[in-house]
């Protein structure tokens, strides 16, 4: 076919070049790596159960904190212990949207749990305590983020297992923590001896609220007391995003409000309510989600705010938080936000390189922690009622 | 001035081809080697891997960003280059018969 001699003059073939190239760049890359998204986003028995049976044959092999490569022991066992717990919620998760797939995958929770539990995966904590974390349930010390973390899995595990092996350990930390949060000077608890972090306690909070539903434990003075911290103290005015880290004895923030904590405690508490989650999902979308020739991501830091990156967050590149941008995938997710998740997904699709090997699927750059991260963020359950 | 090359179809195929069987190649070998954990979290030991994540990174925008834009325009120059009117040669000089005008 031949076209009009009037394209082929040069200065229309040049014009018309720069709008072809501009038009296919700003639209097919981010298009093409979002292609996916809308098959995870009504739960793709292929993709779920792909990258579920990626995570559930790490678990079974096991993990050990040679695996990760931090200067840092304590980043390195807190990764460690990540993988493990994401995978576990990731897998319940999908059990949940799968049930058919149980028999298959509640044995890679029970091992990741099992692991949860064991004194090497625990140790990182007992170090900074100088006592353990499970030895010590009547104690006064918060071990927020461990007790957090594996109490969430262990009532979500319960809400799914009635009969759990688990029931006695969750009973006996869901009493650990309403208590400390009662008697904690401002709400919160301490993660680390002297520091504490509104993220980690968003676990506990958690799954205190479901605890109480599943057993009719009654935890409603400290939750009552905890969201409440989360609606206002917690929260930078401005921006309505929570602050990174509040003093256990003064109660004051004493870091910035950022998005990796933010959007991974919005991820927690909506397993568990709407409210204070949905606020929080408010806050990021409105204050911190940005796109570029369709690649959504999400920033770190408000407007106002500086810093770079760390353990928490990732490298901040150009202001966008790679840890942010993935949590949010779960709460866009939890609260139906199509758009957002489709847009953020083109981002982990580029970065993550998915790749298929027989049926399993599993995300290139992502390693142990990460394709656990994502198998929890991309089968994320809708809000709780 | 130098003229514009013209576009040539399988040389448009063949790069092409070339960068998507490389990007996979190395999505391949990635697979095997966790690198997040270096990006996330670098450690003294993660200067060789970040090096190889910034490879890999270019060569994937080069692919997923890059390529297409450049696969359209490069056909639609070479459609055009097609389409142009072919330009009359100018008139070769009249032939000298062998053995004269020396």
């Amino acid at each position: 076919m031949r076209c009009p001699s009037l394209l082929t003059r040069p200065l229309w073939r040049r014009t018309i070049a720069v709008l072809l190239a501009v038009a296919v760049l700003s639209w097919l890359p981010a298009w093409w790596c979002a292609r996916d998204a809308r098959r995870w986003l009504q739960n793709d028995e292929q993709y779920q159960i792909g990258l579920s049976r990626d995570v559930a044959a790490t678990i079974r092999a096991g993990v050990s904190d040679a695996d990760f490569t931090n200067n840092f022991s304590v980043f390195r066992s807190e990764w460690l212990f990540g993988t493990y717990q994401m995978g576990a919620l990731g897998l319940l998760q999908v059990i949940q949207a799968h049930p058919e797939h149980r028999a298959e995958f509640m044995p890679a929770v029970e091992q990741a749990i099992d692991r949860l539990l064991s004194p090497q995966v625990r140790a990182f904590d007992a170090r900074l305590w100088q006592e353990d974390a499970l030895d010590s349930l009547d104690g006064a010390n918060g071990h927020a983020a461990y007790l957090g973390y594996l109490n969430l899995v262990l009532t979500l595990h319960r809400q799914q297992v009635p009969t759990s092996r688990f029931a006695g350990i969750n009973d006996r930390i869901s009493a650990a923590l309403a208590r400390r949060f009662d008697t904690s000077p401002h709400g919160i608890i301490e993660t680390y001896p002297g520091e504490a972090y509104p993220i980690d306690n968003a676990a506990g909070v958690a799954s205190l609220i479901l605890h109480q539903r599943l057993t009719g434990a009654d935890h409603t003075a400290a939750i009552q007391r905890i969201l409440a911290c989360y609606r206002s103290y917690w929260r930078e005015p401005k921006s309505g995003l929570l602050y990174q880290a509040i003093g256990f004895r003064s109660g004051s923030p004493q870091a910035g409000p950022r998005a990796s904590g933010t959007a991974l405690a919005a991820t927690f508490l909506a397993c568990a309510e709407r409210e204070v989650s949905r606020q929080l999902f408010d806050s990021i979308r409105g204050q911190l989600a940005g796109s570029l020739l369709g690649f959504g991501y999400i920033r770190e830091y408000p407007a106002d705010w500086h810093g770079g990156g760390d353990v928490d967050s990732g490298p901040v590149i150009f202001g966008a938080s790679i840890s942010g941008t993935g949590f949010t995938l779960a709460t866009a997710r939890r609260f139906g936000d199509a758009s957002l998740f489709s847009r953020l997904y083109a981002s982990a699709d580029f970065v993550g390189v998915p790749v298929w090997r027989g049926d399993r699927l599993r995300f290139a750059t992502g390693g142990p922690l990460g394709n656990s991260i994502l198998l929890a963020m991309l089968t994320a359950s809708p809000a709780a009622p | 001035m130098k003229s514009a090359r013209p576009i040539r179809l399988r040389q448009v195929v063949w790069i092409s081809v070339s960068l998507i069987l490389l990007h996979w190649l190395c999505a391949e070998v990635l697979v095997r080697v966790p690198l997040l954990e270096h990006l996330l979290s670098p450690g003294s030991d993660s200067l060789d891997a970040l090096l190889m994540l910034g490879v890999f990174f270019a060569l994937r925008a080069a692919v997923f960003l890059f390529l297409p834009a450049w696969i359209v325009v490069s056909l639609w120059f070479w459609w055009t280059q097609r389409s142009a009117p072919i330009r009359s040669s100018p008139p070769h000089p009249p032939a000298t018969p062998a053995g004269r005008g020396r």
